[in-house]
């Protein structure tokens, strides 16, 4: 064990180039898939806390029972519609970059919408109150509130990106662990350990909770350099 | 209605929760570049007044009407804790002049003039984080005045601040006063509420109180060790001896005596008036009198009857030095 943790190291000391490529594929990946979540999410959950109407309740606690929908059950549902036998069969998706994309936005959607809606409930009432006394249209206090709840909506941002670098079953299923393309850092972990190649996937889980820490530490001296 | 009426407001009933009204005020009007002060202690539905005015709340029975149409473009609001955006003050108090896409050298001397105008000259800069609740409060002042509405709506203005910036508060009031704005505010502190008011309208539970009290705006003439002697138009009162500087004379309407012929009592004021409105009230009446100046009080219908009271009719009023109240 032991053995393996400073063989582990060495292949980050010295730059591996295969560590470093499925550290990176896993970044842009997760990156992509958080900042096209985040431009559908957030405004969504802004709109959910700003407006009130009909089938709101509902809509709010569907979000959050799909926050909990297992990885490989959206895996099978996209698969079923980009293999080739489905009906975006034609756009040859699957086993590609783009697939693990998809699969990772449908995954953080709800976390993160549900997540700006629960901040946004949590901002002073008096806000709105107050933009609308001062004469604001409806895009201003959209933009306010979006202004206003930055650190809230960053959280709820940064824990979706949590959410998709750490997922296996998305991924696997849609992105077929294709060494030098599809290859992610949770892919790669368990084939790795299932070869019983220990040091790559120790090497690998090591940048894997780097990453988790980083945007932890992140998040926590945004918040205080806010204060 | 008048030219000088900005607000009518008629057969007004508001509930949060349906069944529950919180204010039920049948008719009220609110007059041009006046002070207007609604007193109540908390819950007593002053702070939905003021937001109902602001069209910030939408009547739930009753009509709300500015100068006569159904628009209030021209009122702000500001909070008894307002909300103030993060980051400097200068942000805050341009924002409604950044929405309304004036140019930004305008927005520059917009906001310095009015930081002064609540005396926070150079404070542009400051975070708001690092601001004092007085201050707080007057840069919401300043934010809101800095759009330059014609009524300014102010809810507990004075809650949660100091003497010293009271007074400032009182100030900057009667400064907006004289640049022709109107100001309608809520607060539970009654001193205040007589210095400042044209006219005062109590809440209570979501009611209007009949109203309680002459309030008289004047000067004191001369001060010794038994009276102090206020001056209010050509009339002269005795109050009870007493230092300070005052602007009001509060008489509650229910010391005030009635007489057809002069009375000898321990009472230090009387004069002579004649009736210019009889009107009943919850089972009294209201007598107006014209005294050089106007003084309400409430009689019985007994005594109407006894007196004869009647419009144009001469009385004399009466009324004791100790019931004088003066802020």
């Amino acid at each position: 064990m032991f053995n393996s943790l400073v063989q582990a190291l060495n292949l980050i000391y010295f730059g591996d180039r295969e560590v470093f490529s499925i550290a990176f594929t896993s970044l842009r990946l997760s990156g992509a898939s958080t900042a096209i979540c985040a431009c559908i999410a957030v405004p969504l959950g802004v709109l959910l806390g700003l407006k009130s109407f009909r089938g709101k309740r509902i809509i709010v606690i569907i979000l959050n029972s799909l926050m909990a929908l297992p990885t490989v059950v959206i895996g099978l549902i996209i698969y079923s519609f980009i293999s080739r036998s489905g009906p975006l069969g034609s756009l040859a998706l699957l086993f590609t970059p783009w697939a693990i994309i998809i699969g990772q936005v449908v995954l953080s959607l709800p976390i993160i919408t549900s997540m700006v809606y629960g901040a946004l409930g949590k901002t002073d009432r008096l806000l709105p109150e107050t933009l609308i006394t001062l004469g604001a249209k409806r895009k201003d206090i959209f933009w306010m509130t979006i202004r206003e709840g930055r650190i809230a909506l960053l959280s709820a941002i940064l824990a979706g990106f949590g959410r998709v670098i750490g997922e296996v079953g998305v991924s696997m299923m849609l992105g077929g662990n294709i060494r030098w393309y599809t290859r992610t850092l949770t892919t790669a972990i368990a084939l790795e350990t299932s070869k019983g190649e220990f040091e790559l996937g120790l090497a690998l889980g090591i940048i894997l909770m780097l990453f988790a820490f980083g945007v932890n530490f992140t998040l926590h001296w945004l918040v205080k350099h806010e204060q | 209605m008048s030219n000088s009426e900005l607000f009518q407001v008629e057969n007004l009933r508001f509930a949060y929760e349906p069944g529950q009204p919180v204010l039920e005020i049948p008719a009220l009007s609110v007059g041009k570049n006046s002070v207007t002060v609604f007193a109540g202690g908390n819950g007593s539905g002053k702070t939905t007044l003021l937001k109902l005015l602001n069209g910030l709340l939408l009547p739930g029975e009753g009509r709300i009407s500015y100068k006569g149409r159904n628009l209030r473009k021209e009122t702000v609001l500001v909070h008894q804790n307002p909300y103030l955006f993060s980051g400097t003050v200068f942000q805050n108090v341009a924002y409604g002049l950044k929405i309304r896409k004036i140019d930004p050298a305008v927005i520059k001397s917009r906001v310095s003039r009015f930081l002064s105008v609540v005396g926070l000259e150079g404070f542009e800069a400051r975070k708001v984080g690092n601001l004092s609740g007085g201050e707080r409060q007057r840069v919401a002042l300043a934010r809101a005045l800095a759009i330059e509405p014609e009524v300014i709506l102010l809810d507990e203005p004075t809650a949660n601040v100091d003497t010293p910036t009271t007074s400032l508060i009182e100030d900057f009031i009667f400064a907006m006063k004289e640049e022709g704005k109107t100001i309608i505010l809520s607060t539970h502190n009654m001193a205040f509420a007589y210095r400042i008011c044209d006219r005062l309208v109590q809440i209570e539970t979501g009611l209007i109180r009949a109203k309680g009290e002459n309030i008289f705006k004047g000067t004191v003439e001369s001060r010794d060790d038994r009276f102090t002697l206020f001056k209010t138009g050509p009339v002269t009162f005795k109050c009870p001896a007493q230092k300070g500087s005052f602007s009001t004379a509060v008489l509650p309407l229910d010391d005030v005596i009635l007489s057809s012929e002069p009375i000898h009592t321990s009472a230090q004021n009387s004069c002579r008036g004649k009736v210019t409105a009889v009107t009943g009230e919850n089972g009294l009446f209201r007598v107006t009198l014209d005294a050089g100046l106007i003084i309400e009080t409430y009689v019985t219908g007994f005594s109407i009857e006894q007196l004869g009271v009647a419009k144009d009719k001469e009385f004399y009023i009466t009324f004791k030095a100790a019931a004088i109240k003066l802020y």
